[in-house]
């Protein structure tokens, strides 16, 4: 078991207003799954995956990633854990407009300091050719197009091989040929690296791609809608 | 660090307007800053260098009982001793020795009269200690004349080859005078001198004082800087005179330098509160526009630390490189106030010399220590300045930061 989340409670407080966004939630994920939450806005999968990528903490409940307490860690240790374990794809891309395609991608690696700049470079040009980018490395982030964008992103995320890739809706901002080509290729490295994607969506094409989907609603597992 | 200071570098071209705004206020701070700085630096080392060649000498010895309230007393005055002389000349570092009387007079042109100081000088010995002759104008020194300052002549209505009459006592204390063609025009660096100072040959004076004696002896060293030193050297071996080194003979006008080093430390200070202003804006703008970024960035795994000293290097290399741009700037406009200075004759004669003992052109000098005391403070003063907007992002929970929609 990779993941393994029991009993998760989320709650936000504005002023003197609540709103439950997480109720008991448990589930979990094994090694090499391409999982899905899906439901509709507002619905709590992107604060699940929140929950689960160590960038908002909830209230009670646990979360295990690979045997690791993550509720019990404080702040600079989630950072810790999260430069070595997690890797993220956002809705938005989140690329570093001031950085070229290799600069962003290299990133996490940089941020590791493990290896030095000859084997960052040729792990950077490896996973260009995986996200068929090759030959975009000095462009930056702008000069590319929405899809290009996101399979930089896929790439930032995957270079430092991490045990869990967390995307949030990461086809929202495409259209659905662009969307379906980036889907394509993080079931690709899926299958042929093992790598383990947790990803939100309400697309349905994305959907039916995973190999295990959760449905939420108003911050639920909705029961028996669990499928493998 | 290293990938830090590239990231900060990188975003820092990202707002290149912006920080050209910021990076120029600094730059343009700073060269003010340099050139007034060498200009004040100049202004003292010339004020210096004349007050020294015109009056005081390297080192100058007084009657032991010298009475400030009191300079022109014949009380004051000392014998010359021959022994004295051969014992200041025996130090290897002395470069020349000259006596002087300095004493009260009354001008006198036939229509008014005016007091005066009347300085004595030897004509033979005095040029190895001062440099009279730089001061004169107008005419030269000569043996049977008088050179007079350029205001006393306007104000006595003399012109060169006129006849001054001078009233003054003798040792004795009775009245004694003299009637004496002026020579030569004054014009020094002080006003005073300008205004009252008449110099002729001691020969004549002391005659007509009926006395041998002088006010005192100046002494030239091979080092000016070491006066201090010299003088501390001729005190222990000449007991029964009072000697100074025009260092503290000078203290009013070094109080009036320390006073114008601490207007020159102000507009420091000024210009560095501003570019602290600019320095915080440009960096809480910077975290403000890059929400997003700093919460991808903690994704990823940065430490908080790490991501607030982006911020901070962010405003280390505004500060460093404006300082360095203000550095090179202010070194060249240096080069044109250095090579040609500037000439404020013009203005000096209508304001005076604003606390300054100096003449005609004004020339700035290098002042290295400069470079790195403006390096350092511009450089800690954006360090400082970029810490407070920095220190916000570690407060900003990455969650918080990807929800901004920009």
């Amino acid at each position: 078991m990779l993941l393994e989340v029991k009993n998760l409670n989320k709650t936000y407080h504005t002023g003197q207003v609540e709103f439950k966004a997480l109720r008991d939630v448990s589930l979990s994920v094994q090694k090499g799954e391409f999982t899905a939450f899906a439901g509709p806005s507002g619905s709590g999968k992107t604060t699940l995956l929140n929950c689960i990528g160590c960038l908002d903490r909830g209230e009670s409940g646990s979360i295990l990633l690979d045997g690791v307490d993550l509720m019990a860690k404080k702040p600079v240790e989630l950072a810790h854990f999260r430069k070595e374990n997690y890797g993220f794809i956002f809705q938005t891309y989140n690329l570093f407009p001031v950085l070229t395609v290799a600069e962003n991608i290299e990133m996490p690696l940089k941020l590791l300091q493990k290896e030095t700049p000859e084997q960052i470079h040729e792990k950077v040009m490896e996973m260009l050719a995986k996200v068929g980018l090759s030959g975009y490395e000095n462009r930056r982030p702008l000069e590319l197009s929405g899809g290009q964008q996101q399979r930089v992103a896929v790439a930032r995320a995957l270079i430092k091989k991490p045990k869990l890739v967390l995307a949030d809706e990461p086809t929202a901002n495409l259209d659905s040929k662009t969307g379906e080509a980036v889907v394509e290729l993080m079931k690709e490295l899926n299958v042929n690296e093992g790598v383990t994607f947790l990803f939100s969506t309400h697309d349905a094409m994305v959907m039916k791609r995973a190999s295990k989907l959760y449905e939420i609603h108003d911050g639920q597992i909705k029961p028996g809608r669990k499928k493998v | 660090m290293k990938y830090i200071l590239q990231l900060a570098l990188k975003n820092i071209l990202r707002s290149k307007r912006r920080t050209v705004l910021t990076f120029m206020m600094l730059t343009f701070g700073v060269t003010v800053y340099m050139i007034m700085s060498s200009l004040y630096a100049g202004l003292d080392e010339v004020s210096f260098d004349n007050l020294v060649q015109f009056e005081t000498g390297h080192v100058k010895m007084r009657h032991v009982n010298f009475d400030e309230d009191r300079p022109f007393s014949t009380d004051n005055l000392m014998t010359q001793k021959r022994e004295i002389y051969e014992k200041i000349k025996a130090h290897p570092f002395v470069r020349g020795v000259t006596g002087r009387i300095n004493l009260l007079a009354e001008m006198d042109n036939g229509i008014d009269s005016m007091p005066v100081v009347i300085v004595g000088y030897n004509r033979q010995t005095d040029k190895e200690v001062f440099e009279l002759a730089k001061f004169i104008s107008k005419g030269q020194m000569e043996k049977d004349g008088a050179v007079i300052g350029v205001d006393l002549a306007k104000d006595m209505g003399l012109e060169i080859g006129d006849v001054a009459n001078l009233t003054f006592r003798d040792i004795n204390g009775m009245y004694t005078a003299l009637d004496i063609p002026i020579t030569g025009l004054l014009y020094s660096g002080d006003p005073m001198a300008n205004k009252m100072k008449v110099f002729m040959d001691i020969d004549i004076i002391q005659k007509s004082m009926d006395t041998g004696a002088i006010s005192e002896i100046a002494v030239k060293t091979d080092n000016m800087y070491k006066a201090n030193k010299y003088a501390e050297i001729l005190q222990k071996e000449i007991p029964d005179a009072e000697v100074n080194s025009w260092k503290t003979l000078s203290y009013e006008f070094a109080n009036v330098v320390s006073t114008k080093k601490k207007a020159g430390n102000f507009i420091l200070l000024v210009i560095l509160i501003i570019a602290m202003v600019g320095i915080v804006n440009t960096i809480l703008i910077s975290i403000y526009e890059k929400r997003r970024e700093i919460g991808t960035l903690k994704a990823m795994g940065m430490l908080d630390k790490e991501v607030r000293n982006l911020f901070i290097a962010e405003g280390f290399i505004i500060g460093f490189t404006g300082s360095l741009f203000g550095l090179l700037f202010g070194t060249i406009a240096n080069l044109y106030f250095i090579y040609h200075g500037l000439d404020f004759t013009a203005m000096m004669d209508q304001m005076g010399n604003m606390g300054a003992s100096m003449v005609g052109v004004m020339k700035s000098v290098w002042v290295i220590k400069d470079y790195f005391v403006v390096t350092f403070l511009a450089t800690a003063a954006s360090i400082f300045a970029s810490y407070y907007p920095a220190k916000k992002v570690m407060d900003m929970q990455p969650v918080d930061c990807l929800r901004t929609v920009q």
